[in-house]
């Protein structure tokens, strides 16, 4: 964290460090970091971080709190006697130094020991991916032939049928009701009324 | 004698104590997105099934096809070809789609989020909002495009800095597209599916987002007083699909809906 206040600094450095032990196997994105400064920054500036999240009935139309309309205001006002350049919303000043200012991440240095493990790990790892991928892909292949041997047969038992078998029409698509698997089911499993 | 038994033991490894160690070595499945496990689980197989057909009627459907768009070409307007009028581009030919095989079938490639940002022309600090909505939803940093031409009405020169684009592959392709079926297309008003007859012909697919569909993404939700300028978007699906009807196919069976269509099963064929 680049900010020397120390006691805006502590317990979001602490929350970050939680996130970071927890979340670094999973995909952390900037958002998380964007979002844990904004919070330090909006205390700096005296602005509220975020509205409270209520259920939304506009979508997408943000309520414009007191600071954020009368910073919108100095903009604009600038923008019409002054150069657009030099009037600067102070939310951009805060976009710019998360986006350019801030250090990247280092990664985490190994022992030696603990990179050979690390190592083994992701070599198990890809040779469990890997027995995956040959399972599905022989299974693949044995429908394929499957279809072939269908095919083959139809063809013999009736020449009709077979023409039929091959027409393709351009607006096949799965249904909707088959929804991609989650771990736990939905709260509405069947929707009665489609 | 004791040194040597010394000596070997300072050589055996220390096994570090789990709470030190600066990994997991629990048998936990690696983690893989949602998505990507259902595509490698179902709908690659059904999509290898579906897309069957034998080799010849391949051929056979293949070559009326060429031989109905040579037809198309070759077609004798009722007017002459006016010779003033210089045709800058000539339509391409399409490739050939191959055989359906049994490790062919389509998947998604990438995808690229796009934000045009007009108000870029008056201040340039309003791209800053275009590339930071791109990276709180794609959680990818965006890259700045530059215009390649003038266009004097918008009072636009060459090289100006213009648009953001975020390029997604693999893992976070695939988290995005979950995103977007799940929470943000749902929560759009009036939005029920693509159309039937949406795609490039190539298998690129792309949809369009005005303004209030940016603030649907949840982590887009947290900070969106933040941004000064709220932008529209586009997201570019490319597939390895070489036709609409495939395209859509795969799309479909990744959870995207679709309208369907009004017309009936097939003209050209009765049982």
């Amino acid at each position: 964290m680049k900010y020397n206040e120390g006691i805006y600094g502590g317990p979001a450095l602490e929350e970050l460090k939680q996130l970071y032990g927890t979340e670094w196997h999973r995909n952390s994105t900037d958002s998380w970091y964007f979002y844990k400064r904004l919070g330090i920054i909006s205390l700096i500036k005296g602005v509220p971080k975020h509205k409270t999240l209520s259920t939304r009935t506009h979508t997408g139309i943000g309520r414009a709190t007191a600071a954020s309309r009368g910073a919108a205001k100095r903009a604009k006002a600038a923008s019409r006697g002054a150069p657009s350049h030099l009037s600067s919303d102070p939310r951009y000043e805060a976009m710019k130094q998360i986006m350019f200012q801030e250090e990247p991440r280092t990664t985490p240095q190994l022992t030696e020991e603990d990179l050979e493990r690390h190592q083994t790990i992701l070599r198990a790892d890809m040779v469990v991916k890997m027995k995956a991928s040959r399972a599905r892909r022989e299974e693949r292949e044995n429908k394929y032939a499957a279809m072939e041997a269908a095919y083959e047969a139809l063809e013999k038992a009736d020449e009709r049928l077979f023409k039929a078998a091959c027409v393709r029409d351009a607006n096949v698509v799965f249904p909707r009701q088959m929804r991609v698997p989650t771990e736990t089911p939905p709260t509405k499993i069947w929707d009665y009324l489609k | 004698m004791f040194g040597a038994a010394a000596r070997r033991l300072s050589t055996v490894p220390t096994v570090s104590s789990v709470a030190r160690r600066a990994f997991t070595a629990s048998a936990a499945p690696a983690y893989q997105p949602r998505l990507s496990l259902h595509y490698h689980n179902t709908v690659r197989d059904d999509l290898t099934i579906l897309e069957y057909l034998p080799p010849k009627v391949h051929e056979q459907q293949q070559a009326v096809e060429e031989a109905r768009m040579q037809a198309v070409r070759e077609k004798v307007t009722g007017t002459p070809p006016n010779p003033d009028k210089k045709h800058k581009k000539v339509r391409q030919r399409k490739p050939g789609v191959p055989a359906a095989r049994a490790h062919n079938a389509p998947y998604v490639e990438g995808i690229t989020v796009h934000i045009r940002c007009r108000e870029a022309l008056n201040n340039k600090h309003h791209l800053l909002s275009a590339l930071m909505a791109l990276q709180v939803i794609t959680g990818v940093r965006g890259e700045v495009i530059k215009a390649k031409n003038d266009a004097a009405t918008w009072k636009l020169r060459k090289g100006m800095p213009i648009a953001a684009k975020a390029e997604l592959t693999g893992d976070q392709m695939y988290e995005f597209l979950d995103k977007l079926i799940e929470v943000v297309l749902p929560r759009m008003k009036e939005y029920h599916g693509l159309r039937m007859d949406a795609g490039d012909g190539n298998g690129s697919f792309t949809l369009g987002f005005d303004s209030s569909a940016i603030g649907l993404f949840p982590e887009m939700e947290i900070v969106y007083d933040q941004f000064p300028l709220i932008t529209g978007f586009s997201v570019n699906i490319k597939t390895t699909a070489t036709r609409n009807p495939s395209g859509r196919l795969l799309l479909s069976g990744l959870g995207l809906p679709f309208l369907h269509a009004r017309k009936p099963e097939s003209e050209s064929f009765e049982l």
